[in-house]
């Protein structure tokens, strides 16, 4: 009877189903559909759900690691902690691995670990303070530093840190705090702190015939060996560096201009374009020689078709990137590279150096507990097991480095990169992307060819100077 | 009351004479030869996303350009998959994309009836003020909404991604108006003398009729909930809440991206919508037609 | 039920009056309107208007998003009627607009008809036509910057072969908004959807009426397919210009305005102010003046509906202002 009684059932079902217009084989279509998600979910179910399982890093890292004790009393009840961080999805591992054994240390510490993609991060962050909704600690990048810190919503953290004996600030690399220094106090402790060097591909260069960068280049060298690397045309065309100064990217001045003794704009002040003075100009013609008379750099046009830059790619012999550009070539390149430092100028060696941070918003409730898990995150411990240890590089305390010598992620060059930080670096670097907005179209200009480049720089002076002098006030 | 009367659609057949089959043929070659050239274009991007898929890192961007992987790495799927729990995300997506699909198709349909058929003195107003909300850039009340929602402690739930759904969509509504209003009035005429209401109506004349608007208006929402990054990126907190599309840009670090596991898995997440749009057809084609009134 | 008086009245005499004494049957329907479209009358209160009006009184303000707002009046607006940047955007937008529109519906239209002719694998066509505005923007923006290219990319090595030398597509100051009115046509499946269950409800009878008087193909395209599609077509271009007023997403991706602010859009200017200059003040002012201007246009096309725009279930209304 039963038997009888689902089968009319789904029989009459299936008349109802075909009464609307579905057939059997939609039927079989949707169970298919389903069945794919169900299947999909099965796959992801089985292996563990919410932690990373596949992580390039090792979790026992930590144990022979000292962590500090902080100078605040543990709480006694749970309290829950919201941090908000940028990671991708692989370096996202290490990050819970940090918090799992944190949570071991702090049983009453729950940490509540947040990530965003980075393009989309002072969007969200921002929002969320609008509505009042920041988490406890939050990820600041240098660019965004004062931003954050001038209208007051960010916590000075000197307090804490004279009162913790062993924080040691001198342990920091000497350009790293600056960024988020005002009127005196500091209000974000700096996980890493990295200059620009230049890198090379041994492929190219061999191929070329010509001698790999020294520590004792001079420009003059880079620009003749920029020369003789640049060969082909079309789509087999090689080139010898990859990108130029524009002014729609001031952290360019540094290593570009600065080596001549020329400016972008006056630092620290950054109320007055310095762009059109002689020495810039003389510099900006003299590297742009490399693109309008030897075709040794990129074009926009040729600039355009890959999503990652020609280096990368292993069609460019050289480039000038930050020491953080290593775990991408790493990942990404597919020849032999190393790197060296970026070579002199008539007026000194100088590269531009960044680093973020970590912050505690004003309107976090419990400052103690998130102090608590800053000074062990931002500890050498910390930063030796967050970024010596994964090879990710030039962390902002000194101590930390020589874990990351000796991590097996690490490149070549490591060394070179501590030498340029504590020597060439400079951190004087403008960010202000109104002014950069205004300069870039201009340029743009120039690069097509329509002004020249003393024409341009002179347009760009007239119309950033307004936008500078607003600093003043 | 069913109303389905259906014709097989009429299109250019043979006729009797050479001439006219030779144009036949013609145009039947024309037709095949546009949509495969048209095809193979539209199917270019998605055989990039396959071969970079399973190529390993440093040859996605390699150059020269290779269109084939050297080596097939298969476990980029999987890899991808599992380094952020994409299930999750999958089952979240799917119940946010549910509820939010389900949600626009009644709240669109209510509205959507009345601009069409129901007379009342403000209405060219109301329909002006929806065509209105949608003249502002959504950054901009992003904010405000925002507000909104945290103060009512809506922020790391789902709400703030399904309630809107349930109170109806400018875009929405007014497509599916300007398809009401192709139907024949003459069908709620007689419906309403024999005494159904309203919404009777709309349940068994105006909505079995607009099964192809139904359709288009189901994909949309089910593609655009799904491709929805500003919201779920603003309002989810803890990362077990995240969607596929939050996922999926969590690939892309400031340091470092990784196309391949994120193509792989770009994929994986799109087999449903395909499937679905596959599925959803069938109201495409079998478009129910009128032999108008004669009886 | 019985067909009361009323009932045959109601049916048959044409609409009231505005301001003139309504019947109990014409309160009543109108009644009815009020409670179907209530689901959007509460939304709009809420997750409407709120946001408007709020978005509205922060352009009266420089509100820098993390300190507090402060009121500052018409100066905003001032600012935005002297900021060259204003104009320029605006300018380009109109430009990337119209031609998105006005090609778009007729890419999208045809690429519909095509899709609707009865062949082997439609279903696969179809779903092969839509992938495109499904899948990520970076495999769109890679596939069309290779195309792209002014070097090797396809279409000048196409145009090369006739020995035309082809232009710097999105290098060029001249071309890069050509060049992303061509891109966002060729991912229009969406519209293209749309169009493809309008030509489902076109009656199979009227064909037949047309083929019996002798009507050609092209006669019958001009005479039946698009009247009796024009509801549609009228949807696809009021929501195309809302839409490509308002679009940058794939802008920022492809050309981030350049080269030399060339293909700076209003929306990407919004953008920039409102989340890398955090004036969303300014950024509001910037919405609003957008918005007025979305609403002529909008209006605009309204009023011209009536002479081209045919519903097949119009009610007969007096009230023309407002009613396409």
């Amino acid at each position: 009877m039963e038997y009888q009684y689902e089968d009319d059932a789904i029989r009459g079902l299936e008349r109802e189903l075909m009464r609307q217009g579905y057939s059997r084989r939609d039927v079989i279509k949707l169970a298919g559909a389903l069945g794919l998600t169900g299947l999909l979910s099965a796959c992801g179910l089985s292996t563990g759900q919410n932690t990373a399982t596949k992580s390039p890093y090792s979790i026992s890292d930590g144990s022979s690691l000292q962590w500090p004790r902080t100078i605040v009393a543990e709480p006694t009840s749970p309290i829950q902690l919201s941090v908000a961080h940028s990671w991708d999805a692989i370096f996202w591992t290490r990050q819970v691995q940090f918090d799992t054994l944190f949570m071991k240390r702090h049983p009453n510490i729950i940490i509540k670990a947040e990530n965003t993609p980075f393009s989309n991060y002072i969007q969200k962050y921002i929002a969320q303070a609008a509505g009042g909704t920041l988490p406890d600690i939050i990820y600041c990048q240098y660019a965004w530093a004062q931003q954050l810190i001038q209208p007051e919503v960010i916590e000075p953290l000197d307090d804490y840190i004279s009162r913790q004996p062993d924080f040691n600030l001198g342990d920091f690399t000497k350009p790293s705090l600056d960024f988020y220094r005002r009127d005196g106090k500091l209000y974000g402790i700096v996980y890493d702190c990295g200059p620009r060097m230049l890198f090379y591909n041994k492929q190219l260069f061999d191929q070329a015939g010509v001698k790999y960068p020294t520590n004792d280049w001079t420009l003059e060298d880079l620009k003749q060996a920029a020369t003789k690397l640049a060969s082909g045309k079309g789509r087999t065309k090689i080139f010898g560096l990859l990108s130029l100064p524009t002014s729609g990217d001031a952290s360019m001045a540094p290593g570009y201009l600065f080596p001549f003794g020329a400016r972008y704009v006056n630092e620290p002040q950054e109320t007055k374009s310095y762009i059109d003075q002689p020495e810039a100009v003389s510099a900006m013609e003299w590297w742009w020689e490399l693109m309008f008379k030897y075709n040794a750099v990129p074009t926009p046009a040729e600039q355009l078709t890959l999503l990652q830059d020609a280096f990368t790619s292993g069609r460019s012999a050289m480039m000038m990137a930050g020491s953080w550009s290593t775990p991408g070539l790493t990942q990404n390149a597919h020849f032999k590279w190393d790197m060296a430092l970026w070579p002199q100028g008539p007026k000194g060696r100088i590269i531009d150096t960044a680093g973020s941070a970590y912050m505690i918003p004003k309107s976090t409730e419990n400052k103690n507990v998130a102090w608590i898990y800053l000074n062990e995150y931002l500890s050498p411990a910390g930063q030796s097991f967050m970024w010596g240890m994964t090879g990710r590089g030039s962390p902002a305390r000194k101590s930390a480095w020589p874990s990351y010598f000796a991590s097996k992620f690490a490149p070549r060059g490591a060394r070179l990169v501590y030498e340029a930080l504590n020597n060439y670096a400079t951190n004087q670097i403008m960010y202000q992307p109104r002014v950069t907005d205004t300069a870039g179209p201009v340029w743009d200009r120039v690069v097509a060819g329509d002004i020249t480049i003393a024409d341009g720089l002179h347009q760009i002076t007239q119309q950033i100077d307004p936008i500078l002098a607003l600093n003043a006030s | 009351m069913r109303l389905s009367i259906e014709q097989p659609r009429i299109e250019v057949g043979p006729h009797p004479g050479q001439n006219a089959r030779m144009a036949y043929v013609l145009h039947k070659i024309m037709v095949y030869a546009l949509l495969i050239l048209g095809s193979v274009l539209f199917i270019l991007p998605f055989m990039w996303m396959l071969t970079t898929a399973l190529k390993p890192s440093n040859e996605v961007f390699a150059f020269p350009p290779q269109f084939f992987p050297t080596t097939f790495l298969w476990q980029n799927f999987v890899l991808g998959w599992t380094v952020l729990p994409f299930t999750q995300y999958l089952i979240n997506t799917l119940i946010i994309t549910t509820a939010a699909v389900i949600g626009n198709m009644i709240s669109c349909a209510l509205p959507a009836y009345a601009f069409a058929r129901l007379r009342a003195r403000g209405r060219g107003i109301f329909l002006i003020l929806m065509l209105a909300t949608m003249m502002i850039p959504s950054e901009i009340t992003l904010v405000p909404t925002f507000v909104l929602f945290s103060k009512a402690g809506l922020v790391n739930t789902f709400w703030p991604l399904i309630l809107p759904a349930w109170f109806g969509y400018p875009f929405f509504i007014f497509m599916l108006r300007q398809f009401f209003m192709t139907i024949p009035k003459e069908l709620d005429d007689a419906a309403r003398i024999e005494g159904a209401s309203h919404l009777r109506v709309l349940w068994s004349i105006i909505l079995p009729l607009s099964r192809p608007a139904l359709a288009a208006l189901a994909i949309f929402s089910f593609v655009g909930n799904r491709n929805n990054l500003l919201a779920p990126l603003i309002y989810l907190r803890s990362s077990d809440k995240f969607t596929i599309v939050l996922g999926l840009n969590l690939f892309h670090g400031q340091y470092v991206t990784y196309y391949n596991q994120l193509m792989a898995v770009s994929i994986l997440t799109l087999l449903p919508i395909i499937i679905i749009f596959f599925i959803a057809q069938k109201y495409f084609i079998r478009g129910v037609t009128l032999t108008g009134m004669n009886g | 039920m019985q067909l009361t008086t009323e009932k045959v009245a109601l049916l048959s005499k044409p609409a009231p009056r505005r301001r003139s004494k309504l019947g109990r049957l014409e309160r009543r329907e109108e009644r009815m309107f009020y409670l179907f479209i209530l689901p959007w009358l509460i939304g709009f209160i809420f997750f409407g208007g709120g946001p408007i009006i709020a978005s509205a009184v922060m352009s009266f303000t420089n509100w820098q998003l993390l300190a507090g707002p402060k009121w500052t009046g018409l100066g905003n607006y001032v600012q935005l009627f002297q900021d060259p940047l204003f104009y320029l955007t605006l300018k380009n937008t109109l430009y990337y607009g119209g031609g998105t529109v006005v090609i778009g519906v007729m890419t999208s239209f045809l690429q519909a008809l095509l899709l609707n002719q009865r062949v082997h694998g439609q279903a696969f066509f179809r779903t092969v036509f839509y992938l495109p505005s499904v899948i990520a923007g970076i495999a769109t923006a890679f596939l069309w910057l290779n195309i792209f290219h002014p070097d090797f990319g396809l279409i000048n090595t196409v145009l090369g072969v006739f020995g035309i030398q082809g232009p710097g597509w999105v290098t060029s100051e001249y071309w890069v908004i050509p060049s992303l009115i061509i891109m966002s046509t060729w991912s229009g499946g969406s519209t293209m959807i749309i169009y493809l269950a309008g030509l489902q409800n076109i009656p199979a009878h009227l064909y037949e009426a047309a083929s019996i008087d002798g009507a050609g193909w092209w006669s019958k395209f001009w005479n039946v397919t698009v009247p009796m599609m024009s509801p549609v077509i009228f949807f696809n271009v009021v929501t195309g210009f809302i839409g490509s007023l308002q679009a940058f997403t794939l802008i920022l991706i492809m050309t981030n305005g350049a080269p030399a602010n060339a293909s700076l859009v209003y929306g990407l200017y919004i953008y920039r102010q409102a989340f890398q200059y955090f004036n969303i003040g300014y950024a509001s002012a910037l919405a609003w003046v957008l918005f007025v201007i979305i609403m002529v246009i909008t209006l605009v096309q309204l009023y011209l509906a009536k002479h081209w725009v045919y519903y097949e279930g119009e009610i007969q209304r007096r009230e023309i202002r407002y009613e396409a």
